[in-house]
């Protein structure tokens, strides 16, 4: 919405810099995201005079060039080169200085400069109507009337006006502040509030309106009062529809309306000035001299003011006359009945109030959003048709000329007053969180309109005016009379009335989430975000389509479906990624999936890992070692080990991975996977090095209650290692021999671990060695190497028996 | 006594110290307990009262001279000792590569934002991204037809009965308000869509933070206080706040709020528009008629409900100005965010 700052300053009376202003309309609820300024002219005509041309010669390089001498008030006559045929001796004309900028009417500026042309210099430039931005013209340069002053300043001379026009982006809930009037309200009641300047609100005087006849009423018939539940007309006649006066025009052009003729400009001003919408009818076309406002049949044809035909809706409310639509109530006018500049002497216009539901219905039905329509929507104030009526015919009498021929015609059943309710002032108090003095808020109230009925025992009865359709109950009077006192002026005191004692689950997803990412970006992994939305149509062999859960409207294809699995949205990071050569890869993602199982849509937390290319950066300090499983269960077990889980791993069947593992606990609950990623997975995001990938169920995780740490003594007696290698069946695993080993345990293998794995021919077919390194302690006392001879010599005979394992010397 | 002075200086002197034995043997014969040195004190308490000035100085000198001989020589064998066979390395050889990854930017200040919170007594919360038509707007205050719901577009899932991706946190809230155990005072991180076209400034995908408190006397004086210490502990002391009264269908009073702009701090540049402001959030106190949606009675209780978009708080933090930044996952962005000073 634009609002003109020169307007305000027609209402009221302050004296305050347009910035200052905007501040304040701000701070009242009305931001001004923007002000700029208006020039009648664009550029203000700066650095253009008068002048009078005094010689003129051919130029005898260019037959369409003359070479003319101005006298621009100056003691030397100017050069200057000018094209226009039209050119004379004797003539006035705009002359643009060297130095000054011309801004033309289609926007382009240009530098005047000291030019040579043709081998002719030349001072500046003879102007044309359209390069001055004062109208299109071009036909030759622009002769003025002989009389006017040589030297004049063109903007003295053709009275530039100037304005700052302030941005607002109206909230949905101010219908109210719709117009330049209901801006002024608002900032009449700040101003008087907070500055201690004392601004008078001056509304448009309207003592002028007299009716001078009653020779053309026309009668008017509502059939459906909600849908209008306010019309009021009158008519006037012998009116001449021309151009706009400049003062007019200006105004408009200011808030960015185009001037079409003086009644429609009229009208136009009008809902400025006041937010109330009219409507100028030719009144000669309103067959029967009557208007009915009804609806039509569904379907009815209807043919718009643009020459559309549209088919209209049953509860599209109608102005009719006697025989039928002449126009779609406060959205758009017909073809027919609207004023025309030939034709139109007699015209009856319209000031109604109509239900602001069925008014953006049928806009919104048709596609026709029209300035009226919004205004209308937003709801318009029932109680001003007839003022603004008034106030049209006096500027219609005083532009157009004419007679006013009826008295104001005012169909008004159901008035409607506004809203009544009592607060307390310390239901005020409350809400707000301080005290503000009784005699603020009713000069709060009474700036803004609501009427004080009754103040009775700390309680107000109040009446808010109808065109503040958003007030209705308490916290929207506190919220009227907060914008106004200025939430910037509520002091602040660090302390908090209603505090309690907190009760935060400091177990919660997004606390592990954080302590889990530090573990994760430690040890060299990257957190990504991916899109929840993806497209899985390539998909199908891996994701059944009637588990999706897909959307119905999405405004790009290829987001239509959440992703079911974060590997994806990971393999499409990669795939990014690579294609920007950075090939060494280790992501970890908190995302969801999402699964339409029945009829069910559920969505589960995930924590996916990913690792491809080399796991370390390339570097002189150690060497470079490719991504594989064990790094990412290696991590896993970090994770689940902060968590106190304890699991087992299996191997699975998963058509997304070459091989897959899971993680269960103890319980059976099933807390991830690993695995390799397929070759065709790969192919379709152009990945050419192993991926491994693993994800948690996160949710399944953080249910679990993990083993809490508990301190146990600490072993006075000294640890032994024992180091054994084994030639075993390569078939045999490490887990086979752990168990073994810790089978019917011997109290005194504290630990067990592999350090060295080789594997070669010379070991024997289909044979591999392992070197294990056993750790022994008693709590009771020193080990003694018979002791320790007695427990190896058990150990190994087990794993010759149980496993043929050869034990290499 | 002179004399004694004079040549247990020479013999000082003339004491060669080569390695630690030998430092150690000067130690003992010399400066210990039992040491000449000492010796010599032991006798001063002897010598006549006109010499004691005299010899008193001397001797403190000699005492001094022998002391320094000592330091001296023990700084010198730790120097020979510690260089022999060992060379400097090349310490110019770049560092080995810091191998860390990072936590994603919009996770660092997300982070940050929960910890602001959980210190003045905010509990989490959240609730589905599919959500009913009922939790993300009728609730709020969103009737059907209201010209409010214009100003989103949501994803559908299912029409008749709507099932939709939540275009807000705000179900959280409704969620949390409807099981009626009161007070109330949580903050409720989460993703939330928008059908919109990706770009530099609009993604379909994006994350909100929003806050609830609902108890006895909450008032809107209170939601600034807690604004202000939010806006303070986020963005520093010297941060500017600005309230402007504005509209939401679920917040009656409602304010947006507006900070200092954190690259020219309010002289104006291209960030904040020229304005020196720039919006982070929208607040207000719980609509009425939301809180009797979720069967609290309003003329108990009273509550203020705020709202943050990550994405817009982490863009200003870093000066990120292309949303799609962050979900496009590039490790040449991700990793500039190694330093979590936020
Ligand atoms: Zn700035």
């Amino acid at each position: 919405m634009k609002i003109s700052y020169n307007w305000l300053k027609e209402y009221l009376d302050f004296n305050i810099s347009p910035k200052e202003i905007g501040e304040v309309l701000t701070d009242c609820g009305l931001e001004v995201e923007e002000i700029k300024t208006f020039e009648s002219i664009s550029g203000g005509l700066e650095g253009i005079v008068i002048g009078e041309i005094k010689e003129l010669i051919k130029h005898s390089n260019a037959e369409k060039l003359s070479i003319t001498k101005v006298d621009v008030g100056e003691i030397d006559l100017l050069q200057i080169v000018c094209g226009a045929s039209n050119i004379k001796v004797g003539q006035k004309v705009a002359v643009a200085l060297i130095g000054s900028t011309i801004n033309h009417i289609n926007g382009e500026k240009l530098n005047i400069k000291k030019a040579k042309i043709k081998g002719v210099e030349s001072f500046g430039m003879i102007c044309a109507e359209d390069e001055l931005g004062l109208g299109m013209n071009h036909e030759g340069i622009l002769e003025l009337p002989p009389d006017v002053k040589i030297g004049t300043n063109a903007s003295d001379y053709y009275k530039i006006e100037r304005d700052f026009v302030f941005e607002i982006g109206l909230t949905p809930n101010r219908g109210d502040a719709n117009s330049h009037i209901g801006v002024a309200r608002d900032l009449y009641a700040a101003l008087n509030i907070n500055s201690n300047t004392n601004v008078k609100f001056t509304k448009p005087d309207l003592s002028g309106f007299k009716i001078d006849n009653t020779n053309r009423t026309i009668s008017v018939e509502v059939l459906d009062s909600v849908a209008c539940p306010r019309y009021s007309g009158i008519t006037i006649s012998n009116v001449t529809i021309k151009e706009s006066p400049d003062w007019l025009k200006n105004k408009l052009k200011a808030i960015g309306v185009r001037s079409i003729n003086n009644v429609v400009d009229i009208t136009n001003y009008l809902l400025h000035e006041y937010g109330q919408p009219l409507h100028a009818f030719d009144a000669d076309k309103i067959r029967g001299s009557k208007i009915v406002v009804r609806q039509e049949k569904q379907n009815t044809s209807f043919k718009t003011l643009d020459g559309n035909e549209i088919k209209l809706n049953a509860d599209d409310l109608i102005i009719c006359d006697a025989i039928g639509g002449m126009c779609i109530a406060g959205v758009y006018g017909g073809f027919e009945s609207g004023i025309n500049s030939e034709t139109t002497k007699n015209i009856f216009l319209e000031s109604a109030y109509f239900n602001p539901t069925t008014i953006r219905k049928t806009s919104i039905s048709h596609n026709l959003r029209t300035d009226a329509a919004l205004h209308f929507e937003k709801a318009c104030d029932p109680n001003i048709t007839v003022d603004v009526l008034k106030r049209a015919a006096i500027l219609i009498k005083e532009i157009a000329g004419g007679e006013i021929s009826s008295e104001i015609i005012d169909v008004y059943p159901n008035p409607i007053e506004g809203f009544r309710f009592s607060i307390s002032y310390d239901r005020i108090m409350q809400l707000s969180g301080f005290p503000i003095e009784k005699e603020i808020i009713k000069k709060i109230l009474n700036y803004l309109e609501v009427i004080i009925e009754k103040e009775e025992s700390g309680r107000l009865d109040i009446l808010v005016p109808a065109f503040k359709n958003d007030v209705r109950r308490e916290a929207d009077i506190v919220e009227e009379i907060l914008r106004i006192y200025g939430y910037n002026n509520i002091e602040l005191t660090d302390e908090l009335s209603s505090a309690y004692l907190p009760k935060i689950n400091f177990n919660h997803y997004y606390f592990k989430q954080f302590e889990t990412s530090k573990l994760l970006s430690g040890n060299g992994f990257q957190e990504i975000i991916c899109n929840s939305l993806t497209n899985l149509s390539e998909l199908k062999n891996y994701f059944e389509p009637s588990n999706n859960v897909t959307v119905l409207n999405s405004k790009s294809v290829d987001l239509d479906t959440l992703r079911r699995s974060l590997l994806i949205s990971g393999l499409e990071a990669i795939s990014f990624n690579i294609k920007h050569k950075h090939s060494n890869l280790k992501f970890f993602e908190f995302g969801k999936v999402y699964e339409k199982v029945n009829s069910d849509l559920k969505e589960e937390r995930i924590l996916s890992l990913m690792i491809t290319g080399n796991i370390n950066e390339e570097s002189w300090y150690s060497k470079n070692k490719n991504a594989d499983l064990f790094k990412l269960l290696s991590i896993i077990k970090k994770i689940l080990t902060k968590h106190g889980i304890e699991y087992t791993i299996i191997k699975v069947a998963n058509s997304l991975f070459h091989y897959c593992l899971e993680l269960r606990d103890k319980s059976n609950n099933v807390l991830g996977i690993v695995g390799l990623v397929t070759d065709d997975l790969n192919n379709k995001y152009d990945i050419k090095k192993e991926v491994f990938y693993a994800e948690l169920n996160w949710d399944i995780i953080l249910s679990l209650k993990g083993k809490l740490s508990v301190y146990k003594e600490i072993v006075k007696f000294p640890e032994v290692r024992r180091d054994l290698s084994l030639i075993i069946d390569k078939k045999v695993t490490y887990d086979e021999i752990k168990c073994l080993i810790f089978e019917k345990s011997d109290k005194l293998i504290k630990e067990l671990n592999i350090f060295d794995i080789y594997e070669s021919e010379s070991l024997g077919i289909g044979k591999k060695s392992y070197s294990l390194s056993v750790i022994l302690q008693s709590d009771m006392k020193t080990l003694t190497v018979e002791d320790i001879d007695k427990v190896m010599n058990n150990l190994i005979n087990k794993l010759e028996l149980k496993l043929n394992a050869t034990i290499r010397k | 006594m002179k004399n004694q002075i004079e040549s247990l200086q020479k013999e000082i002197d003339d004491f060669r110290i080569n390695d630690n034995q030998t430092l150690e043997k000067y130690r003992i014969e010399f400066l210990s307990k039992n040491g000449k040195v000492q010796k010599l004190f032991d006798d001063f308490k002897s010598v006549s009262i006109d010499q004691k000035r005299e010899i008193g100085q001397k001797l403190n000198l000699l005492k001094t001279v022998s002391e320094n001989k000592y330091n001296e020589s023990k700084e010198a064998i730790i120097k020979t000792t510690s260089n022999i066979g060992i060379e400097v390395p090349d310490f110019s050889l770049p560092e080995i590569p810091n191998e860390d990854g990072t936590i994603h930017p919009l996770s660092q200040v997300l982070e940050k934002i929960i910890k602001i919170f959980s210190g003045i007594g905010y509990d989490l919360s959240d609730g589905p991204e599919i959500e009913d038509d009922w939790h993300n707007f009728t609730a709020l205050n969103f009737p059907p037809n209201h010209p409010a719901r214009e100003m989103q577009d949501s994803f559908f899932i299912n029409k008749n009965p709507d099932i939709l991706l939540r275009t807000h946190t705000s179900n959280a809230q409704v969620r949390i308000m409807e099981s009626g155990k009161m007070p109330i005072r949580i903050i409720s991180p989460g993703r939330v869509y928008r059908n919109e076209v990706i770009s530099a400034r609009a993604h379909c995908l994006f994350h909100q933070v929003e806050g609830l408190y609902i108890n006895k006397n909450v008032s809107f004086k209170e939601l600034k206080d807690t604004i202000y210490y939010f806006v303070k502990a986020m963005f520093g002391d010297n941060t500017k706040v600005r309230f402007r009264p504005s509209f939401f269908p679920f917040t009656e009073p409602s304010a947006e709020v507006d900070i200092s702009c954190l690259i020219c701090h309010g002289k104006g540049c291209n960030v904040c528009k020229y304005s020196g402001w720039v919006e982070i959030m929208g607040c207000g106190m719980v609509d009425t008629q939301v809180l009797e949606n979720c069967n609290i009675n309003p003329n108990e209780f009273s509550g203020f409900a705020f709202g943050m978009g990550l994405e817009r708080i982490t863009m200003l933090h870093y000066q990120i100005k292309d949303l799609r930044l962050f979900f496009e996952n590039d490790v040449r962005f991700l990793r500039q965010f190694q330093n979590q000073n936020i």
